[in-house]
């Protein structure tokens, strides 16, 4: 038995002279248990309420002497009554939480109505409460008294002493005080219900925040869908909906498309379908920024009637859907939704919702165009410097060609001539004269490029190195990408910065790396891989572009830097040959590694800064 | 490895390049064909110069006048002649281009021999053929111009296919007079036959009720 705080309260009918009346000292003992309570309920943190409250129904029955006191929640949706809380002297079984409804009908229904129920001997009570004293004289209570609770305004609940060992009278000062420790009780909950939607705000919040600070800082697409899809995840697993989707809205019409997805598991994959069509009035309701919600499809207005096939068919058994809005036109929405049970979204994360969707959809949108900008930035700079190399490289081929034009001319009228039956020696001898001079006319724009290339309008900065190598590997990352080809950048801690100029030393970085890409894809390797490992080199650095090609033979090796030598179909020869002169130009060196089936290896190494300009 | 046998003709080179210039000059003249050189487009414009049967071997990208102006240019000014066109950077539209205004074909640098000296014969001989069609159309204004108002006038209605009886009734002469006049039309144009000479008129342009064809 639990020590009694107040002995002389025993049985009010007996120990009371007259009924109706508590003793004053029980009633003092009372008055200190509320003073008590009402203190202690405040500044409790939401999880120790549960625990106040059950140790505030263990004083209760000690100090009323009962055998059980319990709380009982009504669920306000279905009204539904739990019991939630209970005490239970030792020498009784104590009672589980459960569903109470359908064991007191009479009583639940009179509690709700504001009603307390109050009864001495099982005999006191109506007709109508049969099935009630069937339960309560199965469980063998035999005296009961229960006083509904209000939280926040509203009966949400009651409080139930009961007493199993004898009969007794309940004094209508004892019910009155029950009532105020009722209060008590109401306004605890109503305090830990505050604090719980306070800290599920938060969280959720927290949980929002948290996606859009890492969607802001994941540039890759395949990166950012995965941070939206956890995003969706946590959100639904926090709101309690087993799908969570992010529509886009095709153009200006009632139609979204779906973009991510998160299932919990086990929830079946809908079958795939743009909303607009198939749920014309939710999509109505999106399109006009409003958020569509409902606990069961039963709560939606007659006019919500087409979207009900649709609805079955996709499994939503309850749903809150908010519009994503940018510059106030609907881009997006976001959608939660329960497939197996009915839920009830609540109220109280609403706005929170809805400001997520404001929140997101601008987001999204200032993320996409700054992806559009990026792309656009990168394509331009790519076209820039293809374009210039093109321009480049055209009117070298222009300026070659001429003099070989006039070789191949001049080589084939000399056979003619020759062919003849008395030969012009005079033509001829002319003819192989013109040909020796084209010939150096080639071999000199051959050594005019290079000088071009070593003095020419070089600017010379610092170079962060990592900066510079990212740069060109966004150059080709799509390239690669649509090729199948994995492109790694390794740099070994912090290189120190070169002097050299940007441009063309990206343009060496970018002819390796164009070279191995075409290295890795040109036979069906199984292995399509190119790195660019970075480092620190003696006293200035290196960059070395390794593929996993088919490698080359010592000949092609040999002759891989001389130019005009090429292996490609519609190669000038000429891309090695300018960046081995380019890398000589900033001092530093261009070498190969290969053999066959091992893959190439191309390395450049760069002291910190020119020593001197090459001449 | 032989000249054409009808090397009659002039080669026109226009190329910016003077070792290119040279080597054509070179290779065309030892395989039997006249040959003058120009340094630009617009050299050849200034110098307009004159053969009967000629051709232009031309650079597409030069200093100034581009080949393809140059091709506008002359076709505008009537002076158009079979163009091949060299170029050591060939893209298709300017290809494409090219072979719309008429060149005869279109050869990227370096070029092999015999496809320079096929194209240049094939554009000898188109110019060749042209050459004598302006001639034939040439003696037949002449011979038109001979005729008098009245046999003009038999003329446009026997090409346009009519009987004698109908050109009288029309004309309001004797059918006799018409016999007389055709004849002596056959005789000034030299028609061989009715057929002959209803070829000469639609080469002159006689459509019933339309007159000549301008020179």
């Amino acid at each position: 038995m639990t020590s009694r705080l107040i002995p002389i309260m025993i049985d009010p009918a007996r120990a009371v002279p007259a009924p109706g009346s508590p003793s004053v000292g029980e009633l003092l003992a009372f008055e200190r248990l509320l003073a008590e309570l009402s203190a202690g309920f405040v500044n409790l943190s939401p999880v120790s309420v549960d625990d106040a409250i059950t140790d505030a129904l263990r004083r209760i029955v000690g100090l009323l002497d009962v055998d059980r006191a319990n709380l009982i929640g009504f669920a306000p949706e279905t009204g539904e009554s739990h019991l939630t809380h209970s005490w239970t002297v030792n020498d009784f079984a104590s009672a589980a939480r459960r569903s109470v409804s359908g064991d007191f009908p009479w009583a639940m229904q009179r509690l709700q109505a504001g009603h307390p129920i109050v009864f001495s001997r099982l005999d006191e009570l109506p007709a109508e409460a049969a099935a009630d004293e069937a339960t309560w004289r199965r469980i063998g209570v035999k005296a009961n008294l229960t006083v509904p609770m209000t939280v926040g305004g509203r009966i949400e609940g009651a409080i139930a002493l009961a007493s199993f060992r004898r009969e007794r009278h309940w004094p209508e000062e004892l019910v009155s005080r029950l009532r105020v420790l009722a209060e008590v009780f109401g306004n605890a909950l109503a305090f830990k219900r505050a604090r719980e939607s306070l800290d599920s705000a938060m969280k959720f919040e927290r949980l929002v925040s948290e996606m859009l600070a890492a969607l802001l800082t994941t540039e890759r697409a395949e990166d950012r869908d995965r941070v939206i899809e956890a995003g969706l995840r946590d959100m639904a697993l926090f709101l309690g909906a087993e799908r969570a989707t992010l529509w886009e809205r095709l153009g200006a019409g009632p139609e979204f498309r779906k973009t991510h997805r998160w299932l919990a598991a086990g929830v079946p994959v809908p079958p795939d379908q743009t909303g607009g069509v198939a749920l014309p009035w939710i999509s109505a309701q999106v399109v006009a920024g409003s958020v569509v919600r409902f606990a069961s499809c039963a709560d939606l207005p007659p006019e919500a009637a087409a979207d009900l096939p649709a609805l079955r068919e996709l499994g939503v058994r309850s749903l809150v859907i908010v519009p994503l809005t940018l510059a106030g036109a609907v881009v997006r929405a976001l959608s939660f939704a329960t497939a197996h049970e009915e839920r009830d979204w609540p109220e109280a994360l609403m706005p929170r919702i809805a400001l997520l969707g404001e929140v997101l959809g601008s987001v999204l949108a200032r993320d996409e165009a700054h992806r559009r900008e990026q792309e656009a930035r990168a394509q331009a700079v790519h076209a820039t410097r293809v374009g210039a190399m093109g321009a480049f490289a055209a009117s070298l081929a222009h300026e070659l060609t001429q003099p070989l034009a006039a070789s191949l001319a001049n080589a084939e009228t000399g056979v003619r001539l020759l062919a003849a039956a008395v030969p012009d020696l005079d033509e001829l001898r002319a003819t192989l004269a013109d040909i020796v001079a084209d010939e150096r006319r080639a071999g000199d724009l051959v050594q005019k490029l290079r000088r071009f290339l070593r003095r020419g309008e070089v600017e010379r900065g610092e170079l962060d190195l990592r900066e510079l190598l990212e740069e060109v590997l966004r150059l080709v990352d799509r390239e690669a990408e649509v090729r199948g080809v994995r492109l790694r950048l390794e740099i070994a801690e912090a290189p120190p910065k070169v002097v050299g100029d940007r441009v063309q030393l990206q343009q060496v970085v970018l002819n390796l790396l164009s070279n191995a890409i075409d290295a890795v894809t040109t036979r069906d390797r199984p292995v399509r891989e190119v790195a660019v490992l970075a480092g620190r080199c003696g006293e200035g650095v290196s960059v070395e572009v390794r593929d996993s090609g088919a490698g080359m033979d010592g000949e092609t090796l040999a002759r891989a830097f001389q130019a005009f030598f090429t292996t490609k179909p519609k190669g000038m020869g000429l891309g090695l040959s300018i960046s081995r002169t380019i890398v000589e130009a900033h001092g530093g060196t261009l070498a190969a590694h290969s053999a066959p089936g091992q893959g190439s290896t191309f390395r450049i190494e760069l002291p910190l800064r020119p020593s001197r300009p090459a001449a | 490895l032989t000249a054409p046998a009808d090397a009659a003709g002039t080669v026109f080179v226009i190329d910016d390049d003077a070792s290119v210039r040279r080597a054509l000059e070179r290779q065309l003249r030892t395989a039997g064909f006249r040959v003058e050189t120009f340094e630009s487009a617009q050299d050849y414009v200034a110098r307009a110069p004159q053969a009967a049967i000629a051709c232009i071997v031309t650079d597409v990208r030069m200093p100034g006048m581009s080949g393809l102006d140059l091709q506008d240019s002359l076709s505008q000014a009537g002076r158009a002649l079979p163009m091949v066109f060299i170029t050591g950077h060939g893209d298709i539209p300017t290809t494409v281009r090219a072979m719309k205004g008429g060149a005869v074909n279109f050869l990227p640098k370096p070029f092999a021999e015999r496809e320079i000296l096929a194209a240049v014969a094939e554009a000898l001989q188109r110019s060749a053929v042209i050459e004598r069609e302006r001639r034939e159309l040439g003696s037949l204004h002449a011979r038109y111009e001979v005729l008098t108002a009245r046999e003009r006038e038999v003329l446009a209605l026997v090409v346009a296919g009519l009987l004698n009886k109908i050109i009288a009734d029309r004309l309001g002469i004797q059918e006799t007079t018409i016999k007389v006049h055709r004849g002596r039309v056959m005789e000034k144009m030299g028609a061989a036959s009715l057929a002959d000479l209803v070829r000469m008129g639609e080469r002159l342009g006689l459509a019933p009720g339309a007159g000549p064809a301008r020179r």
